[in-house]
């Protein structure tokens, strides 16, 4: 029975949470999971051993400044669900209570999701807080708590600029919420080093700014169509990556041109049918937002770590990068296949194996050559780069063969 | 000569009870076929049979060669744009580049796109979104043109448009397969039709069979349509 608005969002939350599921589930390439993730979470978990009883070199040196960032970057990420939907203008938006109601209990949810994310990122950074800067274990709790609620004031007033601005006007106001939001944590953190006995009164400043911002906040019933509309999208936000067009929806864009090839610029010059579908998922996978932001922390990560890890460490990171890379690019090239205007042309076999390494290739090679410069600078110096660059293409191009030849 | 022959003994989903059933029927050269039915009647169900695009299918389909398909919502992908739409068509059905061009050009200019084609469709209306896909229909010359509800979302231009590129169509000799709830422009066009009714075929024929079907001499399609569903 859906007769108050709290069983209406529990009933959203369940339903939400099955169709994030069974998206996984359908979607999760379990074969490339076990062969990649349990490999992976195996090795940090030694290595996070390792951060606290002999921790190495690279954490010594630069571990604070990574935590800095990370927690800058938990803090600066967030968003907030208010689990309304489009057809609630039929009935929930005519009772202002009902709406209110169902909002609250969605900044509530989403700032609860977002306390478990900050106290996962502190929890893995606790050997930098507590070995490095000398917080005791309080102290990097509560600097988890200064972390959760900027995440969770940040996302309310970002999403709230959203509605108000348009443009570049929206930019510069974000990235000056952005320099808010950074100068607000790292006082945070001064706090605790220099005055720990006030960083609970400064928590408390926070907890209570957020809660006046949230308060105005539901009380903007002008943007609620606006707030669905979000809604849809986060909640396909991870789906709509992982299955690609299998659900039926029209594409959505304010933009009218795109920033990428703004003019249908070619990327083959030789037409043919599987050049033609390669470029298609080349510019699709490149202007989506979301694949495009992974591919450009993937591959700067992986750049980054290749100058910093040890020399073994840079080799197995130079392969599994780069098979990361192709995998990702994998996901993009599925969801072309995937799409639904696709369907309208007969699809053989042979133009599907022909162009989906082509299409992971041009992906992958630019990223996996920028790491084998880098590998080969720091092993080899000074011209183990261009030794390097000849096996970084034949790497990339063997790990886009080997991804997309994997059965779905 | 049959540009498309249909016998579906049953089509539907897999692990459901067929939604159509006993279905057969031919597409002639330059003929124009009506698809037509209530709402369930099993009209879309029908065409993506055809296509192959659902998991049961039982029975022959058999095209002369080369088909369009128009669906009846848009398709697009989101990050592409208008052009490269086409252009992805036109590689996949490896269209000769120069005729393409031409082709493109002159059908951008028809639906009065030209400007657009660099843009991405997601800020289009629905109405235009619908228009790309008449395009890439029309981009191949293809035997046989499957459209399902074709008018929906369209202005009264681009119906007129529409309709005069298939007549165009019809007479170059492509035969023509359209399911369509607008009864009085497909008595209008079309020169035989199908009535679907619980995913079965209750009557096929000309005007004039349909009428004798329906036992309603000089009836309209519309009448046809309530008598015999």
């Amino acid at each position: 029975m859906l007769r108050t608005p709290h069983q209406l969002f529990v009933r959203r939350l369940r339903d939400d949470a099955r169709f994030q599921w069974r998206a996984w589930r359908s979607a999760f390439d379990w074969i490339v999971g076990v062969y990649l993730l349990l490999p992976a979470l195996a090795v940090f978990g030694y290595q996070y051993w390792l951060w606290w009883t002999a921790p190495p070199a690279w954490l010594e040196l630069y571990g604070g400044a990574a935590a800095a960032v990370l927690l800058t970057l938990a803090a600066l990420s967030g968003r907030i669900r208010f689990y309304l939907e489009e057809a609630d203008q039929l009935f929930v938006f005519t009772r202002p209570a009902w709406r209110r109601s169902l909002m609250r209990a969605g900044l509530a949810y989403s700032a609860v999701v977002h306390a478990a994310l900050a106290a996962l990122a502190v929890a893995i950074l606790a050997p930098v807080l507590v070995r490095q800067a000398g917080l005791s274990a309080a102290e990097a709790v509560l600097l988890g708590l200064l972390t959760a609620l900027l995440r969770t004031g940040l996302a309310v007033a970002a999403q709230w600029l959203e509605r108000l601005l348009r443009g570049w006007r929206r930019i510069a106001a974000q990235l000056l919420l952005h320099l808010l939001g950074a100068g607000l944590l790292a006082a945070g953190w001064l706090l605790l080093l220099l005055q720990p006995a006030y960083a609970g009164l400064y928590a408390a400043l926070l907890a209570a700014a957020l809660l006046g911002l949230a308060h105005r906040r539901l009380q903007r019933h002008v943007y609620a169509l606006q707030d669905a509309a979000e809604d849809h999208k986060l909640k396909l936000r991870f789906t709509s990556f992982l299955i690609g067009q299998a659900m039926p929806r029209p594409p959505v864009s304010s933009r009218r041109r795109p920033q990428l090839f703004r003019s249908s610029n070619r990327l083959f010059r030789r037409r043919s049918p599987a050049a033609g579908l390669a470029e298609a998922a080349v510019k699709a996978f490149l202007r989506n937002p979301a694949s495009f932001r992974l591919y450009l922390q993937l591959a700067f990560l992986s750049t980054g770590a290749m100058a910093v890890l040890p020399a073994p460490a840079k080799w197995m990171l130079w392969v599994g990068g780069s098979f990361m890379l192709a995998y990702l690019a994998r996901l993009g090239w599925k969801e072309t296949l995937a799409a639904r205007y696709l369907q309208l042309f007969p699809r053989p076999d042979a133009l599907v194996v022909a162009a989906g390494p082509r299409a992971v290739a041009v992906l992958v090679l630019p990223p996996v050559l920028l790491m084998s410069i880098v590998l080969g600078a720091f092993v080899f110096p000074p011209w183990g780069a261009l030794l390097l660059l000849p096996a970084g293409a034949v790497l990339g191009i063997a790990a886009s063969y080997a991804m997309t030849s994997i059965p779905n | 000569m049959e540009k498309l022959q249909v016998e579906l003994r049953e089509a539907g989903y897999p692990d459901r009870s067929a939604v159509v059933s006993d279905v057969a029927f031919t597409v002639r050269e330059g003929e124009w076929v009506g698809l037509i039915g209530p709402n369930g009647a099993g009209k879309s169900t029908t065409i993506k049979a055809i296509l192959g695009l659902l998991g049961k299918r039982e029975g022959t389909v058999v095209f002369s060669g080369p088909y369009s398909y128009i669906p009846e919502h848009p398709v697009l992908y989101e990050h592409l744009t208008l052009w490269e739409h086409l252009e992805l068509a036109a590689a996949v059905w490896e269209l000769e580049p120069e005729a393409f061009r031409a082709d493109a050009e002159r059908l951008l200019a028809r639906f009065r796109l030209t400007e657009v084609r660099h843009h991405l469709p997601g800020s289009f209306s629905k109405g235009m979104q619908q228009k790309i896909m008449l395009l890439v229909a029309f981009l191949q010359k293809p035997d046989v043109y499957i459209v399902d509800e074709p008018f929906i979302g369209l202005d009264p231009r681009a119906v007129q448009d529409l309709i005069e590129l298939l007549e165009e169509e019809r007479q170059r000799g492509a035969g023509i397969l359209m399911s369509t709830h607008v009864l009085d422009t497909a008595e209008r066009l079309c020169d035989t039709f199908l009535l679907l009714d619980k995913g079965r075929l209750v009557a096929q024929g000309t005007m004039d069979e349909l009428r004798l079907s329906s036992g309603l001499p000089g009836a309209s399609l519309f009448d046809c349509f309530l008598k015999l569903t």
